[in-house]
């Protein structure tokens, strides 16, 4: 998004900005709506309110569902597009393929506001739908009756769903790129009924490195390697990492702060026994947390007691592509202890430590303070935010490339260096990668790895969401524990029936990197040749002291994704796409229930 | 003067079981007792490629029409809270109006 638009983020239409949402006579549904890499209901991704989409279905928009597993939105949808794990960039680049050759193109737009259309009209022709449909196991039928939902017709407009799926996989640059590409030639950017295009976000969260010596930015680990995290995201490299601190190169580390994590359990880290290992050797490590959780148990000298949302005065927002459209006002209710909120903890330690960046950029001493500045951007003040509870803001309409709000010098166009959208991106080919979208194989399945497809047959795919819990949060809440008690592996039922496997059994997940037990769930929601791990789990009821650590590595699917299998820009791990074998758990060695 | 009921669009029950929730924070149940409670139908595959799955939240011998809000002026806490927007309540003539017009996948309940 941001190399080929220049734009913070791109999302649904859901009208964002109006409380009136979708009664609102100055708002138009989509026609279609293309979700790729969500499921909007559960996850209500970076903001999101998934279930605006319900009520825009209920008004007559047309979902077309691309994933692997059918999940129950998936059977409210006009189309389901269920593909291999991996294998997006293909069919991405197929319905291309057949927009631009059947000429179902926004040519106005095209001409006007893209760059490298007829580079990337003969890029896609080898991706036709035959070879994506064989790729993807779907038919290519499937593939032009979704192409011709998309295309543009002078009347019909649809909107893209796009989520963290199109991350998780080492060719989730390209997918992206596809994904952007679909809106813009079928003319859906920023045009009622299409996707909204964010601008620069105006509550600022980047910045911290702008008031770094060089010396010391240049010291950020990975820069070197993958400048695409200098370039878009202000951190150092993940996989590069925990390589520095398992080898102590480029240098030793030797204190961690962990903030919002709880990285050894399955969740945000790949190889999380590695992690738990190499952060052993800090001198000193703090943690802020709300909850005892495996990896503050493991790794934190000192906990920061964390205040939970109703324990501290707060702002929240909708999230229309980084558009902050509604504020809601949070009035602290009790104080709980010492516990404090991260504004408050952030605003202290950002004074003690960073005297400069917390001088100059964000000179605020108080929560008060930091709120009355926010508050102010939406014309109204923190006092009076607090008694009508919720604001609107003006997040600037449709059409905003031609007028000059997303440029920063407010110039008509996208914040790109033709200043138009990006088809061949500039900024992919500075970063070392193909300036246009391209598939490969995922990198660990059958066809790139034939040695592992014979012992390790199923696709496992991890991450699915439930309305219980976010990620390994709430597993000690018992109301919500109740909804989702264990961890679900589902599997088809034909392959079930070959492995004597029945709802209720405990199965192990196994790969040459490791492995994780959780309970059947034997479902036609699958492939046949995909199993689908949850994530996240641990068990607070366990005993939390080492080795045991709430159970954290019994049901660790993380365990099963290897370190540094990326996208040649850095990016991209394969959580949806490891291969494993699974069995039914010998009776001697259960670890569950 | 007809009762009161909850009609129910199953066509876009999610089945996120906020009115489970909803329900026993404002009558205080414990646990183990719901005053209404999610179904889950499916996921069936009658025919091949095609999946019969659907969520009913479904209102047990506990459920009081949420006796004590009504009557300050409030609605149903699982009709207040429904993420989807499905339960819709209030006097069962006035509720089979709005299922005729609905057409298909809803129902009425009279707890």
């Amino acid at each position: 998004m941001t190399m080929m638009l220049g734009s913070a983020y791109i999302e649904l239409d859901f009208n964002g900005g109006s409380l009136d949402v979708w009664d609102d006579p100055e708002w138009t549904r989509p026609d279609y709506v293309f979700c790729l890499g969500k499921e909007p209901l559960k996850s209500n991704p970076d903001g999101l309110w998934g279930h605006a989409l319900i009520e825009i279905m209920k008004r007559g928009s047309k979902l077309i569902m691309v994933d692997p597993r059918v999940n129950w939105l998936a059977t409210r949808a006009d189309q389901v597009l269920q593909i291999i794990p991996g294998t997006d960039g293909a069919l991405c680049l197929a319905i291309l393929n057949v927009l631009i050759n059947e000429d179902l193109i926004d040519h106005e737009f095209v001409d006007k506001w893209c760059y490298g259309f007829d580079e990337l009209a003969e890029r896609v022709q080898e991706y036709t739908p035959e070879f994506a449909a064989e790729t993807c196991g779907i038919t290519a039928d499937e593939i032009r009756v979704c192409a011709r939902k998309l295309g543009f017709d002078g009347e019909h407009h649809w909107s893209l769903l796009m989520g963290v799926a199109v991350d998780q996989n080492p060719n989730g640059c390209q997918v992206t790129q596809c994904l952007i590409a679909m809106a813009a030639i079928t003319g859906n950017l920023d045009v009622p009924g299409g996707t909204v295009v964010g601008v620069q976000m105006q509550f600022e969260m980047t910045g911290a490195t702008d008031f770094m010596s060089d010396e010391l930015k240049n010291k950020c680990i990975g820069w070197d390697t993958y400048p695409i995290v200098k370039v878009l995201l202000n951190t150092t490299h993940p996989d590069i990492t925990l390589e520095a601190l398992e080898t102590g190169r480029p240098y030793e580390l030797k204190m961690a702060w962990l903030d919002s994590t709880n990285l050894l359990s399955p969740t945000c880290s790949a190889q999380p026994k590695r992690w738990h290992d190499a952060l052993m050797k800090m001198e000193f490590t703090v943690a802020k947390e709300m909850f005892m959780t495996p990896t503050v148990m493991a790794l934190a000298d000192v906990v920061l007691p964390l205040a939970t949302w109703a324990e501290h005065d707060g702002i929240v927002m909708t999230n229309q592509g980084c558009q902050m459209g509604i504020a809601g006002a949070i009035n602290k209710g009790l104080q709980v202890g010492e516990c404090k909120s991260d504004l408050e903890m952030l605003i202290h330690f950002g004074n003690a430590f960073y005297e400069k960046a917390y001088g100059e950029e964000y000179p605020f001493k108080t929560v008060e303070e930091y709120l009355t500045d926010d508050v102010g951007k939406m014309d109204t003040t923190w006092e009076e935010l607090s008694e009508k509870v919720v604001a609107t803001n003006d997040i600037g309409g449709y059409r905003k490339h031609e007028r000059g709000l997303i440029r920063a010098d407010g110039q008509p166009g996208f914040q790109t260096t033709p200043g138009r959208v990006e088809l061949w991106s500039t900024g992919y080919q500075s970063l070392g990668d193909d300036p246009l979208p391209y598939y490969f194989p995922p990198k660990l399945g059958a066809e790139a790895r034939p040695d592992l497809a014979k012992e390790y047959p199923f696709m496992c795919t991890t991450g699915a969401r439930y309305f219980a819990s976010f990620h390994s949060e709430h597993r000690q809440i018992p109301s919500l524990r109740q909804l989702t008690p264990e961890p679900y592996l589902e599997i088809h039922p034909e392959a079930a029936e070959k492995l004597g496997i029945k709802t209720g059994d405990e199965v192990t997940i196994e790969n040459p990197w490791g492995s994780a037990h959780e309970i059947a769930k034997v479902t036609p929601v699958v492939r046949k040749d995909v199993v689908a791990a949850a994530h996240g789990w641990w068990y607070p009821e366990e005993d939390g002291e080492e080795p045991n650590l709430y159970g954290v590595w019994k049901s660790n699917v993380n365990s099963l994704i290897p370190h540094r299998v990326l996208g040649k820009m850095g990016f991209g791990a394969p959580y949806k796409q490891v291969p494993v074998k699974v069995y039914r758990t010998p009776n001697e060695e259960r670890v569950l229930g | 003067m007809s009762k009161n009921g909850l009609l129910i669009d199953y066509q876009y029950c999610t089945g996120c079981q906020s009115c489970e929730l909803a329900c026993k924070n404002e009558h205080d149940f414990p646990l183990d007792k719901w005053g209404i409670k999610v179904v889950e139908f499916g996921p069936f595959e009658m025919e091949e490629g095609k999946l019969e799955w659907n969520y009913l939240p479904f209102p047990t011998s506990y459920c009081d029409m949420c006796e004590d809000r009504v009557n300050t002026g409030g609605i149903p806490t699982c009709a207040l809270h429904c993420l989807a927007n499905v339960i819709e309540w209030g006097p069962v003539e006035e509720l089979s109006k709005k299922l005729d017009e609905k057409g298909s996948k809803a129902v009425i309940f009279l707890p």
